[in-house]
């Protein structure tokens, strides 16, 4: 035992282990201050910045949450992370599902083809979009925010789900054929629900930048109804001060689902769903 | 159940050719063996028969149908893989009851034939399992259900005992084949291993680069096997192969054999086929079981015994003739040890002798 004990706290694990801790703090430290704050005036953040609040006081959320337009912005954010990550979900597991297991000629050509969209940043991308969006008549609208997140989270996402899906075993899709399964059918009874959670990680890796997004919106939305979260909150920003308390108590309220989304879908991670496909 | 034939059939992975004229025919009922070594093309002939590879040339039919152009779900076949292929998603009655779904049978009816075969195969108390909870035999079990459950024309087994320990892969072995007896659907089953292809086939196609070597009864393949390679593949231990020249001897043709310590003169029973030999160097092809321990004043060859395996009901004993190593299979007996002289005689109605350049059998 006692020898056991010993291999454990190896100098190199020690150094592992510390680096983990450091990471750790680094990680929750923010976020613990921006929580303690949402409960601060904005004089006590700007005087002791770290300390703890003289009273819990729910004002800034009170204020946050009855800013007008809260809501609004809450709720269009919500429509459209979960409009593209619908848009991302679905078009990725089809194509990544046809790229991964059907041989037919531009496979390759068309897989590196989608592939390319990961090495492009959208910012670069602005002048073009806005124009484009402009034409198609979605600009300030909800439904062209969408369009454009899920385009780009496509790339990403049939990337992972490519990969997933071309290493599931053949002899799953022969036996469903046999037993006269259509490939739709495939698809979605045999082959899907063993990549559910790879189709978590998708939506979790997508849905966080989307939802954190600040500067499409700034730039297609224009009318105070379909701003979005990160942008609502923004009225925080005064000319001349920053409502701190405000705009602390808001990030802490817009992390949430986000949050709520990860608890979610990290029992996916865990279930280990293909086990037994195949001889185990 | 179904007849089967198989048509000159060729199939080629871009230049490859990995089955060259395939031609088979098993009726109704029959236990048809694929059996050879890795790579043979064994699979892919079954994968062929189920519709998921297409062929190249040649006709497969099932029944009355030739079904070339007839998809995997419509050639009344059901199929039992190597890796189960179990619907991981779905415990063991939707994976048994997925295939009448697809076909559309009312749920009633479902569920009585997946309570029929469940009962059949003994694994009542296994339905509400996902296949992950289940062991290597259980989930073999499932995988028999559910190709059972749709009473299939036609059954096929792609290596299904393979991935099964020893022990399991025996007991497993006598369940298919009495399965078989009961339900008489006719089956195709490919396997690597020979025991098996002579304990469960009424039938067996010997197969060695994408070319059937034999298609015949086990006993067929066993007494009459058509070339060296059909001769050395079944049958463990292995058929001993002994380089002899045909001589003349009196009327007919013998074969001399000659060890460090004795030498023999066996007479071969007349064979017109044989005659075309004469003062040539065959190969002689004698079973270990058809070398005979005979006593010292009987016609023998002695030889020196190199080395004793005992397998407990049979003893093999290794030693050399005209250069060959040889093996016999004795009754267990004291005194054999290395080192010892044994008298042998082989059973001159079995020997075989093939051509040393084809490979084929000569005479009957």
């Amino acid at each position: 035992m006692s020898r056991r004990a010993a291999s454990v706290y190896t100098p190199f694990s020690v150094f592992l282990l510390a680096l983990l801790v450091l990471n750790t703090v680094g990680v929750v430290v923010p976020l613990a201050v921006a929580l303690v704050s949402s409960f601060k005036s904005t004089a006590e953040i700007m005087n002791a910045p770290f300390g703890l609040p003289e009273s819990w006081s729910l004002a800034n959320f009170a204020q946050v949450l009855g800013e007008g337009n809260f809501g609004i912005y809450f709720r269009n954010s919500v429509l459209v992370t979960a409009g593209a990550e619908v848009l991302i979900l679905s078009l990725s597991a089809m194509a990544g599902y046809a790229l991964g297991r059907y041989p037919f000629r531009f496979n390759g050509a068309l897989y590196t083809l989608i592939l390319m969209g990961l090495m492009i940043p959208a910012k670069l991308l602005l002048v073009p979009l806005f124009l484009q969006l402009k034409q198609m008549g979605l600009l300030d609208s909800l439904w062209g925010l969408i369009l454009v997140y899920a385009a780009g989270g496509i790339p990403a996402g049939v990337f992972i789900m490519t990969g997933f899906f071309r290493a599931l075993p053949k002899a799953l899709e022969s036996a469903a054929r046999i037993d006269g399964a259509s490939e739709w059918t495939i698809f979605h009874r045999i082959m899907l629900p063993l990549v559910r959670p790879q189709l978590a990680i998708v939506a979790i890796y997508t849905a966080i930048p989307i939802w954190n997004d600040f500067l499409l919106p700034i730039v297609f939305i224009s009318s105070p109804e379909l701003k979005t979260l990160p942008q609502g909150l923004s009225v925080f920003f005064g000319e001349h001060a920053v409502n701190m308390g405000a705009l602390f108590a808001g990030l802490t309220v817009s992390a949430l689902p986000l949050i709520a989304l990860y608890l979610v879908l990290s029992e996916q991670f865990i279930k280990g769903l293909t086990a037994g496909a195949v001889k185990g | 159940m179904q007849s089967l034939k198989v048509v000159n059939v060729a199939k080629s992975f871009g230049a490859t050719q990995v089955l060259k004229d395939i031609n088979l025919q098993v009726a109704p009922g029959e236990f048809l063996i694929l059996v050879g070594p890795s790579g043979c093309g064994k699979s892919t002939l079954l994968n062929c028969l189920a519709g998921l590879e297409d062929v190249s040339g040649g006709e497969i039919w099932i029944g009355e149908r030739m079904v070339n152009a007839v998809s995997p779900k419509d050639r009344d076949i059901a199929m039992v893989f190597q890796s189960y292929a179990l619907y991981p998603n779905m415990d063991v009655r939707g994976n048994i009851a997925f295939g009448m779904e697809m076909r559309r049978v009312p749920k009633a009816a479902r569920d009585a034939r997946v309570a029929e075969v469940a009962r059949m195969l003994q694994m009542e108390d296994l339905l509400d399992r996902k296949p992950a909870q289940l062991s290597g035999g259980q989930r073999q079990r499932v995988a028999m259900g559910r190709a059972l459950a749709r009473s299939p024309g036609l059954f096929l087994f792609d290596e299904p005992l393979s991935n099964l320990d020893a022990k399991l892969r025996v007991e497993m072995r006598a369940e298919i084949k009495l399965l078989h007896q009961r339900t008489k659907i006719t089956s195709v089953y490919v396997t690597h291993d020979q025991i098996e292809a002579m304990t469960l086939g009424s039938r067996i196609a010997i197969m060695k680069d994408g070319v059937i070597q034999q298609f015949g009864t086990p006993e067929d393949l066993y007494q009459r096997p058509a070339n060296l390679f059909v001769a050395a593949f079944i049958g463990s231990p292995s058929m001993n192969f002994i380089p002899v020249v045909l001589r003349r001897d009196g009327a007919g043709l013998g074969v001399e054999l000659r060890t460090d310590v004795g030498t023999l003169v066996v007479s071969l029973p007349a064979h017109a086929g044989y005659a075309a030999y004469a003062d040539q160097t065959v190969t002689l092809g004698v079973r270990p079981e058809s070398l005979l321990r005979v006593a010292v004043e009987q016609p023998n060859l002695a030889c020196r015994v190199d080395l004793v395996e005992p397998t407990g009901p049979d003893t093999m004993l290794l030693t050399h003739i005209n250069g060959a190593k040889v093996v016999a299979r004795v009754a267990p007996a004291a005194g054999l040890v290395p080192g010892a002289e044994l008298h042998l005689a082989p059973d001159a109605g079995k020997l075989l002798l093939f051509d040393r350049q084809t490979g084929s059998r000569i005479g009957p």
